[in-house]
């Protein structure tokens, strides 16, 4: 980079520009077949913060005929300087151009996130959409949790990878190096789609009539109607960085991330994590043992965080904690579980592993009445909170977090009302158990609900933002404590990532307009302009309100349908059945399998340790 | 405590490349990591949050090159030296290199109290052609102001001015290729700093000296204890 120095000195945190961390992977670019550039759009403290980056990084790398780079979205002060200066995007391993790579692969964790791809693209100098790319430009690809609902980036990506990444990236590269990609661009694209778990938009046309989905079909023959994710099949043995990259600067959870399970079968109705990262598998206590040795030594972290859905739920919780608290007693290394359940066990083990109590627990109710817990299948009791917040008063935390939604379905009065008298009883438990009053603390933190794809809920409209924004004021007042501490998340991006996770193919012009107006990391409330979002909207003549309020039935076709998660649509409509009577289902790591028809569709099931099975599959609707 | 019992080592080391652009705090962080990748047998404060005991000579500024950096470490027994270099040699991040290790008395004060000055090296592109002589006339005049005020940012974003003056220990520098290239002996320490980057502007603007801003380059090349 010309002038880098220079240019370095002027803007924010440099060290996010700059590479040369510790285990990076520099290879020469002469001796491989395939350069992959990882676009994480946004910053490089959260970018690096993510788990998903560091396994693809050492998968990719691991191949003798590939090599990955990373590459994150400028911050602000940055991108005036390298529009200035004309300084393309560029990678930190090898400060390379972004367009020097053959396979630009961005993950998708936060619809928030989206400007920000096409911020990228441009940066990069490649033309935005994909059908005016050619063999000169790289091949842009995307996975991650948003690319379940590829449809509002359709336009721009030329391939998605649905679900796990780990094996079918390797495949795609492997088809890339035999068909010679780069130069057989469109039929490498017709290939790929045969790949299952690849996505090719460009290969399906989706038509409409009075502005709803008729259908979303392929427009070849032999392209799968229907494209199914990929899921790691024995994750015990699967492929982990044993030498993640540490980086030098500050980041967001800047220590090691163990994985110890994957998956979740707790089945929270608005949750798409439990749902598109079924089925729930665990590594090996001996696995963990000895990657943790290795992770430990390779890296210098003083601190190792064992990272799940839900850590408390791995089956041998206690057991690996207490070898690895062994293990690593002499190096003065702590332990953290980022993810807790709101239970006296999970307490307990907090408790042990925790050598500090500054750092506050979070607990997440999610509802304020026992009502809307069970619509949303909390599965949470106002008895088990009070019993895990008096363990953790008792085990001496005086700081705890509650963390709340509103605008849920079925929502009325009374649920807002019990957020309140929930926190203040928390609050009351902690000081009559002796917290003193100047001490204790209840943060409370209230999001808006936002109905996300492949989810039970995704039928149901979002709250209308007028509502969401009285009763967040309503809280605000409610919750007068000195000693509740009261968060909110802004409902008007809440009404922006809501149009996007159910947004359809009409979509991608608001996106690129909104990024032509200047929209950029609008995941960050100093950044995000409500503003230009609804100018976008109403330039492209999009209708925000029919994405995020529309209340779809069960039998018209959502722009997703095509892609499956392996969770029957049978279960969803039960599951949002269950919920308009708040009934519950228990989880099928308890023993019975509710029906959501992932096991006999992978010919799986739950895999835990320490000898525990599930009882048959029944699928009764 | 006894702590001040065990063994203290000395590192003498540069930083550069990517690492210029670590901060401080950073570096503190980053040095935590490269002692524990060298498996020595680094001591650990007591408490709820154990971590290594270090202690640096003086902080260097985000974006400027550090070529002869002090450290101290206190072990838990001692290590020969050159066992030390080869463990901690092997295992730093790109742009940090090890150039000595030694042991310092268990008693040796503070880095950071003892250290008096340091010297820069400020390379920038000039816009006009420049003489040695006049050079060195503008140097001249610039050292014979009897206060040099600048201002610095002090909290909550207001200015402060202060007199560097009595902190620019020695001011020298030549002309290569139109590009100025100055050797500055700064006070640095627990009771304040010069810095080169208000020193060059100062001598910029007292002159009227035009620069071309995208060639700037500073290093610190030595920090010294009294
Ligand atoms: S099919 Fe049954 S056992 Fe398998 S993940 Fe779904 S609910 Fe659990």
């Amino acid at each position: 980079m010309p002038g880098a120095n220079y240019i370095l000195n002027r803007v924010q945190k440099p060290a996010r520009y700059v590479g040369g961390e510790w285990n990076i992977v520099r290879k020469n670019w002469e001796s491989v077949s395939v350069k992959v550039a990882f676009a994480f759009p946004d910053t490089y403290e959260v970018g690096m913060s993510y788990l998903g980056l560091q396994i693809l990084y050492y998968v990719v790398n691991s191949r003798r005929d590939a090599l990955m780079e990373r590459v994150f979205a400028p911050w602000i002060d940055m991108e005036k300087e390298m529009r200035e200066r004309r300084i393309p995007l560029f990678s930190l391993e090898s400060q390379k151009p972004v367009s020097d790579f053959d396979i630009l692969a961005f993950t998708l964790q936060y619809e928030m996130t989206f400007t920000n791809v096409i911020n990228m693209l441009d940066l990069a100098g490649l033309p935005l959409h994909a059908d005016q790319r050619t063999d000169k430009h790289p091949l842009v690809i995307a996975g991650g949790p948003c690319a379940f609902n590829p449809e509002p980036l359709s336009d721009f990506i030329d391939l998605f990878v649905i679900g796990e990444g780990e094996e079918v990236l390797s495949e795609l590269l492997d088809l890339w190096i035999d068909l010679e990609g780069k130069a057989n661009r469109e039929r490498f694209l017709v290939e790929a789609s045969r790949i299952p778990g690849i996505y090719v938009p460009s290969l399906y046309e989706v038509s409409y009539k009075d502005g709803k989905i008729q259908s979303t079909k392929p427009i070849l023959g032999e392209i799968p109607v229907a494209v199914t994710k990929r899921v790691v099949r024995n994750f015990d043995k699967v492929a982990f960085p044993d030498r993640p990259i540490v980086p030098t600067t500050e980041i967001i959870h800047d220590r090691i991330m163990l994985e110890i399970a994957r998956g979740c079968t707790r089945g929270c109705r608005f949750c798409q994590a439990g749902m598109i990262y079924r089925p729930v598998r665990e590594k090996s206590p001996v696995t963990l043992v000895s990657q943790a040795r290795k992770l430990v030594a390779n890296t210098g972290y003083g601190e190792i965080s064992l990272t799940s859905l839900s850590a408390s739920d791995y089956s041998c919780i206690t057991d690996v904690v207490r070898q690895l608290l062994d293990e690593l007693q002499g190096r003065k290394t702590s332990i953290s579980l980022p993810s807790l359940r709101v239970d006296a066990f999970s307490i307990e083990l907090a408790k042990e592993i925790q050598r500090t109590r500054r750092a506050g627990l979070t607990f997440a109710p999610e509802a304020g009445t026992q009502r809307l817990r069970d619509t949303i299948n909390k599965g949470v009791t106002e008895e088990d909170l009070l019993t895990a917040v008096s363990a953790a008063f008792d085990a001496g935390w005086s700081a705890l977090k509650l963390y709340f939604m509103i605008g849920l379905p079925t929502e009325k009065m009374e649920d807002i009302e019990g957020i309140t008298l929930l926190s203040r009883r928390v609050l009351e438990k902690g000081l009559s158990m002796g917290v003193s009053p100047g001490r204790a603390k209840v943060t409370v933190s209230v999001s808006s609900f936002v109905p996300k794809a492949h989810t039970p809920f995704q039928w149901e409209p979002q709250a209308a933002q007028d509502y969401l924004i009285d009763m967040q004021k309503t809280l605000k007042k409610s919750l007068k404590e000195k000693s509740l501490v009261f968060h909110w998340h802004d409902p008007r991006v809440s009404f922006i990532e809501a149009v996007v996770a159910r947004g359809d193919r009409r979509l991608g012009k608001a996106l690129e307009k909104a990024w032509s107006l200047g929209c950029r990391f609008d995941g960050w409330s100093e950044c995000f302009n409500n503003h230009l979002w609804q100018k976008a909207f109403e330039l492209t003549g999009i209708e925000p309100e029919s994405y995020a309020y529309k209340k779809y039935a069960y039998e018209d076709l959502l722009p997703w349908d095509h892609i499956h998660t392996g969770v029957s649509k049978k279960y969803l409509i039960r599951e949002h059945q269950r919920a308009m009577s708040a009934e519950v289902t228990p989880d099928c790591r308890a023993g019975n399998c509710p029906g959501c028809g992932l096991c006999a569709e992978f010919l799986t099931e739950p895999e835990l340790y320490g000898g525990r099975k599930i009882a048959e599959i029944q699928d009764v609707v | 405590m006894g702590v001040e019992r065990l063994p203290r080592y000395r590192m003498l080391y540069s930083k550069d490349g990517p690492a210029r652009f670590i901060s401080h705090l950073d570096l503190v962080r980053t040095f935590e990591r490269v002692i524990r990748r060298a498996d020595i047998p680094a001591a650990f404060s007591m408490g709820f949050n154990p971590h290594l005991i270090f202690s640096f000579a003086a902080p260097l500024q985000v974006g400027i090159g550090g070529e002869s950096e002090y450290l101290d470490i206190l072990l838990k027994n001692e290590v020969p030296p050159e066992e030390l270099y080869a463990s901690i040699g092997s295992v730093l991040s790109e742009g940090i290199c090890l150039k000595g290790i030694w042991q310092a008395p268990d008693d040796s004060p503070a880095l950071m109290s003892v250290v008096e000055w340091a010297e820069y090296k400020v390379k920038v592109g000039l816009e006009e052609q420049l003489s040695a002589g006049a050079l060195e006339g503008y140097i001249d005049s610039f050292l014979k102001q009897p206060e040099i005020i600048v201002g610095r940012k002090a909290k909550k974003g207001r200015v402060k001015s202060i007199d560097i003056r009595p902190g620019i220990y020695d001011l020298g520098g030549f002309i290569k290729d139109n590009t100025l290239i100055l050797q500055m002996k700064l006070k640095t320490g627990s009771n304040g700093s010069v810095r080169p980057g208000e020193t060059l502007d100062a001598f910029l603007e007292h002159n009227s000296l035009a620069v071309r801003p995208v060639e700037i380059d500073i290093v610190r090349t030595g920090v010294f204890l009294r």
